[in-house]
């Protein structure tokens, strides 16, 4: 097969009565969508599919987030949706399906748990239960045709920022949103613009950072495979507001397909006039430069951010100045997550860039023993409980979940009765977390919450830039007392030791790494010390002792 | 000079620190310095520009040697040992050759609950066992950190297709068509 970062064939193989959409994310090509859109189009080609009414249609669609079912392929007119299709099932597709409008049984969605079959999206618990308007283009725009995009509603908020709107005015209006930082620090967004607006400068510079901390990772890419140009106009719109002509979009290495298609926008905005010397003929100045991270990662981190941008190791640095104030070359410096600056056309576009007004947002990365792990973009103050067992259908064995994690390392681990927390900044902060990415990984009946704070004790550790004494001593100190713990030989002192140490790392940290490595283990003591206390009988981890099972069951899951 | 994901040399040269020395070093191939001249060129101007550059040369090269790290210092302005500091940091960049097949093995949250930790223990072995030739790996297996695909935990990712963490036995395959082309192994990206 060709590598995805080849461009897709954007052009539109309309073809039968029926539209059809395929799924074009990286895990859907990953597992052979080229090939099914390249069957389907010989299959519609033999049927003689040119000849018949030709609805406008774009074959490629962009991630839709639910990459555990794919390849996807849509039928939008029949409200259909088609999962896990191989090349071999194209012929019959175009056959019955396109043709006849018949509905693939075998193709469907089916619950694990209880075999339920679900027809399309209205139906499909995972699709209605969300409400999508930050991911309301994905799955839909062809994420590699600009016209499709602005024939969507993309850029109409841009236009209005350039010709009706003022900095000031585009400022008031974000401010009046109330929009806080998704991802990160949930800072408030107006204040933030308004600090780098307002600080004298010559130049200005705004940051589009798509490097969170896993799992929200799916957040970013699946925004840019998915509608790259709701990112751009985002941030575009932020230039405008803070008066910088200088747009960064700082994207992980490793997605290689978002990167590739974050480029192929950027590029094909610049070519029609929507970036560069005069933004949709304005004369307002703004251009964006695509940076990779190297594989390095800043987990959200902004002054190593800067660093990596100005040619140096992600290292962090002492805060003040903050980025807003001095960052990158010494400017003011806006540095806002993909899924902040998606939402800003939305705050600014005519009523809502041509999309409903509504209450705002939070993409929730659903992942881990849950049924339908995917993306669920839900309103901020839905509860854990609904969007767990809702939307993602509760435990995909049908056994109660021991727990969930909600918002990458720096988050909570809930238990069951703590499933009614509302995901919202203020719920989740005042309970000692931090709503981060808004990662939420359910942990199945059996599995041991010692060994999961071990692993996100150990990716901080190995992020840590090795600035600061607490975080490149502490979180390894941290990890080798799990260790211990885990392997039996723990001591009843290590719980006291851990949890000072943690408050240590906490308070003492340079920056947000260090900060929110020993969170998910100060959180655990509180809430789990049960599991804790029962590794230190002298067998550790074992099964039927922690829960951990002997042989990890889920690996035989296919894909 | 990617050819299906092979990496095909146009420089073999040993750096300032291998047995010819500073000054006794051979030249380097012109092909090598046009193509830094170039991607010098494309990138954002001055220092914000660097990393893209030494990225390209990676991708390339399939590594970032000690004698391009000086050639790039140069046209930087900088020191040498600034350049390496940098590549020794970032995982993506190396200044040895890693291994012509890279496995990425994804160590997110969801993959490491799904056993990303077995699989990576699987695969390193079969890699091993792949004949090394001219002494350089031929096969390796890497960490990622996250690739954002956590709908298909434990994922692996080989010549950009993915495999589910459970299908070794196809990346095996994988790997040995990979290596030996004329066994015409299945999945041959």
């Amino acid at each position: 097969m060709s590598v995805p970062t080849d461009p897709v064939p954007a052009a539109a193989t309309s073809c039968g009565p029926y539209s059809v959409r395929v799924c074009c994310g990286s895990a859907c090509v990953g597992q052979g969508a080229l090939e099914v859109i390249e069957t389907i189009r010989v299959a519609a080609g033999d049927r003689g599919g040119e000849k018949l009414r030709v609805e406008p249609s774009h074959t490629v669609s962009g991630c839709r987030g639910w990459c555990s079912r794919g390849p996807l392929v849509e039928f939008p007119d029949l409200d259909l949706l088609y999962c896990h299709v191989a090349p071999d099932d194209a012929a019959e597709i175009v056959e019955r399906t396109m043709f006849r409008g018949e509905v693939i049984e075998r193709l469907l969605d089916r619950t694990p748990v209880n075999g339920a079959r679900h027809r399309g999206l209205s139906d499909n618990p995972f699709f209605a239960g969300q409400m999508r308007r930050v991911l309301a283009r994905c799955g839909v725009v062809d994420p590699e045709s600009l016209d499709h995009a602005v024939a969507l509603g993309a850029y109409d908020g841009l236009r209005r920022a350039v010709e009706e709107l003022d900095s000031p005015a585009i400022l008031d209006l974000v401010k009046r949103s109330g929009l806080r930082e998704l991802g990160g620090s949930g800072f408030p967004v107006g204040l933030k613009w308004a600090v780098v607006a307002e600080t004298p400068s010559d130049e200005r510079y705004v940051v589009g950072s798509g490097d969170s901390v896993d799992p929200g990772l799916t957040v970013d890419r699946t925004l840019l495979e998915g509608d790259p140009h709701g990112v751009i106009e985002g941030l575009a719109i932020a230039g405008r507001a803070v008066g910088s002509r200088h747009g960064r979009l700082f994207l992980r290495s490793e997605h290689r397909l978002a990167v590739a298609r974050a480029q192929r926008a950027v590029a094909e905005a610049r070519a029609r006039g929507i970036l560069g010397r005069s933004v949709l003929g304005s004369g307002v100045e703004f251009e964006i430069e695509i940076c990779e991270s190297a594989g390095a990662s800043t987990g959200g981190e902004e002054t190593a951010l800067l660093n990596l941008l100005q040619g140096r190791r992600a290292a962090a640095r002492p805060r003040p100045p903050f980025p807003a104030v001095s960052g990158l070359w010494g400017r003011p410096t806006l540095i806002s997550t993909l899924e902040t600056l998606a939402n800003i056309p939305l705050i600014v576009g005519p009523d809502g860039g041509g999309r409903t007004v509504g209450p705002l947002t939070k993409v929730v990365a659903v992942s881990g023993a849950v049924a339908r792990p995917g993306l669920a973009e839900v309103p901020l103050g839905t509860s854990v409980e609904r969007v767990l067992l809702e939307i993602a259908g509760g435990s995909e064995d049908g056994r109660e979940l021991k727990a969930a994690h909600l918002g990458g390392p720096a988050g909570l681990t809930l238990r069951p009765t703590d499933f009614g927390t509302a995901i919202d900044h203020d719920t989740v902060r005042t309970l000692g977390g931090s709503l981060g990415s808004g990662g939420l990984v359910a942990l199945a009946s059996g599995s041991c919450v010692v060994r999961f704070a071990r692993y996100l004790v150990d990716a901080c550790a190995r992020q840590s830039c090795g600035t600061c004494p607490p975080c490149r001593i502490g979180t390894w100190v941290v990890l080798n007392l799990l260790d211990r713990i885990c392997a039996g030989d723990g001591r009843l002192d290590d719980l006291g030791t851990l949890e000072r140490l943690c408050h240590h790392i906490r308070t003492t940290s340079l920056c947000e790494i260090g900060r929110v490595a020993p969170v998910v283990v100060l959180a655990g003591l509180e809430r789990f010390r049960a599991d804790y206390e029962a590794h230190l009988d002298g067998h550790g981890c074992r099964p039927g002792g922690c829960g951990t099972p002997a042989v990890n069951d889920t690996l035989s899951k296919g894909v | 000079m990617i050819d299906n994901g092979r990496v095909v040399s146009v420089e073999d040269e040993v750096g300032f620190l291998g047995p010819e020395g500073v000054d006794g070093a051979a030249a380097l191939d012109p092909a090598v310095i046009e193509l830094v001249n170039e991607l010098v060129a494309v990138a954002p101007a001055g220092r914000e520009g660097l990393l893209a550059v030494l990225l390209g040369l990676q991708r390339t090269f399939g590594r970032v040697s000690w004698r391009v790290q000086e050639l790039v210092a140069d046209r930087y302005g900088m020191s040498p040992v600034q350049i390496a500091g940098l590549v020794s940091f970032f995982p993506e960049l190396s200044a040895e050759r890693r291994g012509r097949l890279k496995v990425e093995v994804c160590v997110g949250t969801d993959c490491h609950l799904r056993g990303a930790d077995r699989v990576i223990e699987a695969l390193s072995g079969s890699a091993a066992e792949a004949k090394p030739v001219s002494g350089e790996p031929e096969v390796v297996v890497e960490q990622e950190r996250c690739l954002g695909l956590c709908g298909l935990a434990p994922v692996v990712r080989v010549n950009d297709r993915l495999y589910a963490g459970s299908e070794t036995n196809r990346i095996e395959r994988t790997m040995r068509g990979w290596l030996e082309p004329d066994a015409a192994g299945e999945d041959r990206g």
